[in-house]
C-alpha cells in the first residue's frame, strides 16, 4: 500500500515537471498564397489582467504621431483644405487620417523615414515652441530662439514666407533627425516634416526641397 | 415609574440619532440674499457624467487642501476670514479671482519640499495662490526632474508633482468660467466680439485668396480666435450643454471650445452669456441679477434634460448632507456607550446603544442607496465605495448578532468596523470624485452587483469575525468582567460568522474568475488581486478545519479570527500597493505606512492573548478551579 | 506501516499543513510577481514542485541573491492536497445525507484543482490583430517566439516549418529530417538590443547575409525583461547548411517585422526560401473578417466605455459563414476557439481579439456550482441545528 501511494506521488511529480504545455518542437504545414492578410502591426503590449488594464497600446513607433491633437484641434484641423503638391518618386503615398494632410514615406535597406503634412489654425504656440517641439521628438533638448537659429533657414513657399527646419544630431550618427518646414498661411500654420534615419535625410533633401516648392495652396 | 420611564430612554436615544442624521438633509441658507444653493445646482460635465457644481467644488477642494472648507481673505486686522464651504470659494473662482487667489488652499505638508522651495515652519501648512507665486518656476523646474516610472518615485517627487498638478488644476478651474481679464465688461468683450465675426470672417476668406483685405479688421477678428482657442485648452469644466439630438451621450463644450464654435454658428452660446451676466451681477453686488441669472441657465438646463435635473438637486443635497460624516459620529458615541455598558448600567445602556446603532445604520444605508442613485450603478464600484460597503455589512451582521446574543459585543464590534471603515473611506475620497466612471473592462452592472459585493460582503464578515475576537480576548486580559458563558457565546458568534465569511468569500473569488473567463477566457490569472481573495478563503478554511480537528481551543479560535484581520486587510488594500509601497524609496507613502500599523496592531493583540490564562483578570470567572 | 501512512495522508493536521504551505506559497508568489511579472511568477511558483523566495531584486550583485526560503511549488502541494483530500474523504466520512454538504465541497474542490492542471496543460491564449475591413486566419503567441522557414517556391503553396525557439541555446544544433537546412545557432539572445554598428567601432559583423549584413545591424545581449507589457526582443543568430554545404548566417529576430524590414530570403539550387523568428503562429481553417470596429467614450472622457468588433468568421471546407458582434463580457465562441475583444489601436480601425482554447473551460463552472450549493447545504443544515438547540434570550447574557 504504502509503495503504491509513494510511486503514485512520484508518477504525478515526474508527469508535471516533465510535461510541456503542449505543442511539439518541430511543426510542417502548408499554405496557400498568400498567407492570410498581410499582418499590420507589430504584435502590440497585450492587456494585462485585471483592475487598471484595458489601457490602449502605444499606436506607433512613429515619435511624429505623439503630437497631441486636442478635441477642438482635430476638428479645426479637418475644415481646412488640402493644397496641392507634386510627390518625389522616390516616396510612397499613404491615405492621410484625420489630422494629416499628407501623409508619405520612403526608404530602403532597411532605412526608413516619414513625411507628413499637417495644418493646425493659430500659430500652435509660436516658432520656438514649434521647433523645440520637433527637438524633443528625437531627444535633444529644448532651446531658446536665439539658439534655435542656426537649424533654421527662411525660404518661400507659393510666395509665403516660412522657415525651413533642419535637425540632424551630429553625434547621433545612427540615429533619427528632422527636416522641414513651417509655414505660416492666413490663420494657420503648415507643418512639412520629414523624419528618420539622418543618412536617409541627407540622401532625401533634393526631393524634400522639390516637394515644398511644388505646393500650391 | 422609574423603570417604565427608563423602558423609553433607548426610543429617545433612537430619535434623538435619527433627528442628528436627518438634519444633514436640511441645510441651512448660506446667505439672505444670494441664491448660492442654485447657484451650487448648476450643472457641469466631468468624468462622463453630469454634476452639480457644488460637487466639482467639494471634490476641488477636497483634493487641494483636504477639507471641504476654507476661509475668506483676511480683512483689515484679522487673521482670517470667516471659514466658508467649498461652494463659496468656486463662486469666488468664478467671478472673482482676485479674491480667490488670496484664499488659502493649497495643502503643502512634505517637509523636504518645504525646505526645497524655503517654505519655513511658521508659515502654516495651507497656501493661497499668491502665496506659490514666488514659487512657481522652482515647482515646474523640478516636475521635469520626476522621474518617469510612477511606481519609482519618492515621496519628494509625489509632493512636487501633486502641487504642480493642483497648481495646474486651480488654474484650469479659474479658467472655465470666461476669458480672463477685466471681469466686470466681460459682456462688452462678448458683444465686440459678436459683432466681428462676420466682417472678420469675410476678410479671412479674402487673405486666403490672395486677394486685398482690411487687415485691422482681420488681426482683430484674429486675436479673439487666438484668445479662445487658448482658452479651450486651458479650461477644464465643460459647462455648455450640447445641442441637437442625442444629447445623453454627447460632450458638453468648455467655454473656450463653445466660443470657437460660435464662429460657425454666428452667435455666441446663452449659457455662456448667461455666465458672463452672474459675474458681472455678483462682482457689482448684484443679488437679484444673480439669482434671476442662475435660475435662467437652470430652467434651460431642466427643459433639456428632463431626467438629470432631480438628480443633479439631489446630489447636491447629499452632499450636504454628509450621512458618512453623521454615521461615523454616531458610531463612535455607540461604541463609548457599551463600553461603559459592560461596567454599570448594563441592559439599559446596550440597548440605548443598539437603538443608536440602528439609527446610524439606517444613514449608513440612506447613503449608500443615495450613491447607487446617483451613479445608477451597484454599490461598490471603486476602492472608497468598498470601504463604505465593507462598514454596512459588517454593521448590519453586527446589529443581528446583537439582537440574538443582547451581550454587547455585536454593537461593539459594529460600531467599531463601522467607524474603522468610514475613516477609510474618507482618505481614500482625497484623490477626486468618488462617484467616478468604471473603465470598459469592468462596466457590467451584472458582475458588479454580483462578484463585487459578495466578496465585500465576505471581507466584512471576516472582519467581524476578527472584531469579536479582539473584543474577547481585551475584555478577558484586561477586565474582570468576562464569565464562561459570554466566552462561549462568543466563540459561537465567531464561528457561525467565519462560517458565513467562507461561504461568500469562496463564492464571491470563483465568481471573480467566472467574471475574468468571460472577459478574457482565463478564469484563474494569479494576479495579486485574485491571489489576495484566495488567501482569505484558504485562511478562513485553515481555522474551521483547526477548529473541527481540535487543534486550536477557544482562544486559539480568536487568535486565528485576528489574524484573518491581517489577512483581509492585506488582500483589499496591500494588493493594491504592490510595486509601489516595497520598492520604491521611502516607504512612506501614507497608506502603506497605516497598513502596516493596522497589522502590527493585530499582532500586539494576537500576542496578548498568549499571554497565560491565569494571568488574565478575568481567570476567576473563566477557569473553572 | 501502510496503516500509518494511510493514517498521515487521511488526518485533518496535513490539510493544515498543506493549506498553510499554501497560504505562504501564493504571499510569496504575490510578492515576486512585482520583480517577475505574471507570467514568469507562475511558472516560477506555481507550476513548479519547489521554489526559493529572495526578498532582493533579480540580478543582485549580493552575496544573499542566491540563498532563498524554500517553498513547496504548486505542483507538490496540488497533488498532495488532492490525494489528502481524496483519501480522507473516502477512508474517514461516513456517508449520510447530513454529510452531503461537505462531500459536494471537496468534489467541487478536487474538481477546480483538476481543472487548473488541465488548464496548465492544454489551455492556449492567442492574440488576433485584424484591421477594418480586413481577413486574418492566423493568431500569435505573445510570449512564445518560433523560427520559421518558409520554402516559397511553388507559387501557389507555401511551406512552413516552424521551430519552438524559446528553449534554444548559443551553440545548440537544430537538426530533423523533415528540415529541408541543418541550422545551428551560433548565438540565441532572449533579449537583445539591435543597433548600427558606429563609425568608430570596429566591430566585425555578426551575419553575412540578410538584413543585419546590409545594414550593419549588431544584436548585443539584453536582460530578459518581465514587466507585463513589454516584449523581449528574441534575436538568433543561425548559420544554415545544405548538407554539408555553407549557406551562411542570417540575424533573425522577432524585432524584424514585414513593415519595416525586407524579407530574408535565400536560394538553394531552385528553391526559394524565407527565413525569420516570430511570434509563434497558429493558422486556423477558418478566417475571421473585421467589418466594423467601434469604441465609445463615456461623453467629455477619454475613459473607454465600451469597445465592439462586429467580424464575420468563415469557414469555406464547412460552408459555414456567421456573423458576430464581439464587445467585452460577450466572447464569440466558434469551433472550440473563444475570441475575447482585448484591445486596439491605430486610432479605433484596428481590433485584437484574444483566441483562446481551453478543452476544460467548462470544469470551473461546474465545481463552483458545486461547492456553492454544498457550502449553503451545509451551513444551513447546521444554522437550523443551531437554532433548535439555543432558545433565543432576552435580557442579555449579561456583563
Amino acid at each position: 500500500m504504502k509503495a503504491l501511494l509513494f510511486t503514485a506521488i512520484l508518477a504525478i511529480t515526474m508527469i508535471l515537471t516533465g510535461c510541456d504545455s503542449g505543442s511539439e518542437e518541430i511543426r510542417v504545414y502548408q499554405l496557400s498564397k498568400p498567407d492570410g492578410s498581410a499582418p499590420t502591426q507589430a504584435p502590440q503590449a497585450p492587456v494585462a489582467p485585471f483592475a487598471d488594464s484595458a489601457r490602449a497600446p502605444a499606436t506607433s513607433v512613429n515619435p511624429s504621431s505623439s503630437m497631441n491633437a486636442l478635441p477642438g484641434m482635430e476638428a479645426a484641423a479637418a475644415q481646412i483644405e488640402t493644397p496641392e503638391w507634386s510627390v518625389p518618386e522616390a516616396w510612397d503615398e499613404l491615405p492621410p487620417t484625420s489630422i494629416r494632410k499628407g501623409n508619405f514615406k520612403t526608404g530602403s535597406a532597411g532605412r526608413t523615414a516619414e513625411i507628413t503634412v499637417t495644418a493646425f489654425p493659430g500659430d500652435v504656440g509660436g516658432l520656438e515652441a514649434n521647433v523645440n517641439r520637433w527637438r524633443q521628438q528625437i531627444g535633444l533638448d529644448p532651446l531658446p530662439l536665439a539658439s534655435l537659429q542656426q537649424n533654421l533657414r527662411e525660404i518661400e513657399v507659393d510666395g509665403q514666407t516660412a522657415q525651413y527646419v533642419d535637425l540632424m544630431d551630429p553625434n547621433n550618427a545612427g540615429g533619427i533627425g528632422i527636416r522641414g518646414a513651417i509655414i505660416p498661411r492666413g490663420s494657420h500654420t503648415w507643418f512639412v516634416k520629414m523624419v528618420g534615419d539622418q543618412a536617409l535625410l541627407v540622401q532625401q533633401e533634393q526631393d524634400l526641397l522639390f516637394f515644398l516648392s511644388s505646393v500650391n495652396f | 415609574m422609574k423603570t417604565r420611564l427608563l423602558k423609553f430612554i433607548p426610543w429617545i436615544a433612537f430619535i434623538l440619532g435619527l433627528l442628528y442624521v436627518g438634519a444633514g438633509w436640511f441645510p441651512r441658507s448660506l446667505s439672505p440674499n444670494f441664491d448660492f444653493e442654485s447657484f451650487g445646482k448648476l450643472p457641469v460635465q466631468v468624468g462622463g457624467r453630469i454634476k452639480p457644481l457644488d460637487s466639482v467644488a467639494r471634490n476641488t477642494l477636497l483634493i487641494l487642501s483636504e477639507r471641504q472648507k476654507t476661509a475668506l481673505p483676511a480683512v483689515g486686522s484679522q487673521e482670517s476670514g470667516a471659514t466658508v464651504p467649498a461652494l463659496i470659494w468656486m463662486v469666488e473662482l468664478a467671478t472673482r479671482p482676485e479674491v480667490a487667489d488670496q484664499m488659502k488652499v493649497f495643502r503643502l505638508l512634505n517637509p523636504q519640499l518645504r525646505n526645497t522651495l524655503g517654505i519655513l515652519d511658521d508659515q502654516g501648512k495651507v497656501f493661497s495662490y499668491n502665496d506659490l507665486q514666488p514659487y512657481f518656476g522652482e515647482i515646474s523646474r523640478l516636475s521635469q526632474q520626476v522621474n518617469p516610472e510612477p511606481k519609482q518615485r519618492d515621496t519628494f517627487e509625489k509632493a512636487v508633482l501633486r502641487i504642480n498638478e493642483n497648481l495646474t488644476r486651480y488654474h484650469r478651474i479659474l479658467h472655465s468660467f470666461h476669458p480672463l481679464g477685466t471681469l466686470d465688461q466681460i459682456s462688452q468683450e462678448y458683444e465686440a466680439y459678436q459683432s466681428i465675426i462676420a466682417p472678420g470672417m469675410v476678410q479671412l476668406s479674402l487673405q486666403q485668396e490672395g486677394k486685398p483685405h482690411n487687415s485691422q479688421i482681420l488681426d482683430s477678428f484674429m486675436a479673439f480666435a487666438d484668445r479662445y482657442l487658448k482658452l479651450s485648452q486651458q479650461a477644464m469644466l465643460r459647462i455648455i450643454p450640447p445641442e441637437g439630438s442625442d444629447l445623453a451621450d454627447s460632450d458638453w463644450e468648455n467655454v473656450g471650445e463653445s466660443l470657437l464654435r460660435s464662429i460657425q454658428t454666428g452667435m455666441i452660446s446663452p449659457t455662456v452669456l448667461e455666465y458672463a451676466t452672474l459675474t458681472e451681477a455678483y462682482r457689482a453686488g448684484d443679488a437679484e441679477k444673480f439669482n434671476a441669472t442662475v435660475q435662467n441657465l437652470r430652467s434651460t438646463f431642466s427643459a433639456q434634460f428632463p431626467d438629470e435635473k432631480f438628480r443633479v438637486s439631489f446630489e447636491f443635497l447629499f452632499n450636504a448632507s454628509s450621512p458618512f460624516v453623521r454615521a461615523s459620529t454616531l458610531y463612535v458615541i455607540v461604541l463609548v456607550i457599551v463600553l461603559i455598558s459592560w461596567l454599570r448600567w448594563g441592559p439599559l445602556l446596550n440597548s440605548t446603544a443598539l437603538a443608536l446603532l440602528v439609527a446610524a445604520f439606517l444613514v449608513h444605508t440612506l447613503g449608500l442607496v443615495a450613491r447607487m442613485y446617483i451613479q445608477g450603478r451597484p454599490p461598490v464600484t471603486n476602492l472608497y465605495s468598498s470601504a463604505v460597503f465593507v462598514g454596512w455589512g459588517a454593521v448590519l451582521l453586527g446589529i443581528v448578532f446583537e439582537r440574538f446574543f443582547r451581550n454587547g459585543f455585536g454593537s461593539a464590534t459594529a460600531a467599531l468596523i463601522g467607524f474603522s471603515t468610514l475613516i477609510v473611506a474618507h482618505h481614500l475620497s482625497l484623490s477626486g470624485d468618488t462617484l467616478e466612471m468604471m473603465r470598459a473592462v469592468l462596466d457590467s452592472n451584472f458582475w458588479l452587483a454580483t462578484h463585487v459585493i459578495v466578496i465585500t460582503i465576505g471581507y466584512s464578515a471576516v472582519f467581524l469575525a476578527g472584531g469579536l475576537a479582539i473584543f474577547a480576548i481585551i475584555r478577558g486580559v484586561f477586565t474582570k468582567s468576562l464569565d464562561r458563558k459570554t466566552e462561549k457565546a462568543i466563540a459561537a458568534m465567531v464561528y457561525g460568522i467565519t462560517c458565513f465569511a467562507i461561504l461568500f468569500s469562496f463564492v464571491g473569488t470563483m465568481l471573480g474568475g467566472i467574471w475574468a473567463d468571460q472577459s478574457w477566457g482565463r478564469f484563474w490569472g494569479w494576479d495579486p488581486k485574485e491571489n489576495g481573495a484566495l488567501l482569505i478563503v484558504i485562511w478562513t478554511a485553515i481555522m474551521l478545519h483547526a477548529r473541527w480537528g481540535a487543534i486550536v481551543k477557544t482562544r486559539g479560535f480568536f487568535v486565528l479570527a485576528i489574524f484573518g484581520n491581517i489577512v483581509t486587510a492585506w488582500s483589499w488594500f496591500g494588493t493594491n500597493m504592490l510595486g509601489v509601497g516595497l520598492h520604491s524609496y521611502g516607504f512612506m507613502d501614507a497608506a502603506f505606512f497605516w497598513l502596516l500599523a493596522f497589522i502590527v496592531s493585530q499582532l500586539v493583540i494576537m500576542a496578548i492573548a498568549g499571554i497565560p490564562r491565569e494571568r488574565w483578570r478575568s481567570a476567576p470567572l473563566l477557569i473553572r478551579s | 506501516m501502510a496503516k500509518r501512512v494511510l493514517l498521515f495522508f487521511t488526518s485533518l493536521k496535513l490539510t493544515v499543513v498543506l493549506l498553510g504551505f499554501s497560504m505562504a506559497l501564493v504571499f510569496f508568489g504575490t510578492l515576486d510577481q512585482v520583480n517577475f511579472g505574471i507570467h514568469e511568477t507562475q511558472k516560477r511558483y506555481f507550476e513548479s514542485i519547489l521554489v526559493f523566495w529572495n526578498p532582493l531584486p533579480p540580478h543582485s550583485d549580493s552575496p544573499f541573491a542566491n540563498i532563498g526560503l524554500p517553498l513547496p511549488g504548486g505542483y507538490l502541494l496540488g497533488p498532495l492536497l488532492l490525494i489528502n483530500l481524496v483519501v480522507a474523504q473516502s477512508y474517514r466520512f461516513r456517508w449520510s445525507w447530513k454529510k452531503s454538504g461537505i462531500l459536494m465541497i471537496h468534489v467541487g474542490i478536487v474538481l477546480l484543482i483538476i481543472s487548473e492542471f488541465v488548464t496548465d496543460f492544454f489551455a492556449v491564449e492567442r492574440q488576433m490583430w485584424i484591421d477594418e475591413g480586413g481577413t486574418k486566419n492566423w493568431s500569435e503567441s505573445y510570449l512564445e517566439n518560433e523560427i520559421a522557414i518558409i520554402d516559397q517556391t511553388d507559387p501557389t503553396l507555401e511551406t512552413v516549418y516552424a521551430i519552438n525557439s524559446d528553449k534554444l541555446r548559443s551553440g545548440d544544433w537544430i537538426e530533423d529530417e523533415r528540415l529541408p537546412f541543418r541550422i545551428l545557432v551560433e548565438k540565441y539572445y532572449p533579449n537583445a538590443r539591435i543597433r548600427r554598428t558606429g563609425p568608430e567601432e570596429n566591430i566585425p559583423p555578426q551575419a553575412s547575409q540578410g538584413v543585419a549584413a546590409g545594414s550593419g545591424f549588431i544584436a548585443d545581449w539584453a536582460q530578459e525583461t518581465f514587466v507585463d507589457n513589454e516584449i523581449n526582443a528574441d534575436t538568433a543568430i543561425v548559420r544554415l547548411y545544405d548538407g554539408e554545404e555553407d549557406l551562411g548566417t542570417w540575424m533573425i529576430s522577432n524585432l524584424f517585422d514585414g513593415d519595416r524590414f525586407p524579407a530574408q530570403q535565400l536560394k538553394v539550387g531552385d528553391r526559394t526560401y524565407e527565413i525569420k523568428l516570430r511570434f509563434k503562429r497558429t493558422y486556423y481553417p477558418f478566417s475571421v473578417t473585421l467589418v466594423d470596429f467601434t469604441h465609445k467614450r463615456y461623453p467629455g472622457t477619454e475613459i473607454p466605455k465600451d469597445f465592439s468588433s462586429r467580424v464575420v468568421v468563415t469557414n469555406p471546407a464547412e460552408g459555414v459563414e456567421r456573423e458576430s458582434l464581439i464587445y467585452m463580457n460577450h466572447p464569440l465562441r466558434f469551433e472550440g476557439h473563444t475570441f475575447y475583444q482585448a484591445s486596439f489601436a491605430n486610432q479605433d480601425t484596428s481590433s485584437m481579439l484574444q483566441v483562446v482554447r481551453n478543452p476544460g473551460w467548462t470544469l470551473p463552472y461546474i465545481s463552483v456550482t458545486m461547492v456553492g450549493v454544498g457550502l449553503l447545504v451545509q451551513f444551513g443544515i447546521g444554522l437550523s441545528r443551531s437554532k433548535t438547540v439555543r432558545s433565543p434570550k432576552r435580557k442579555g447574557v449579561a456583563a
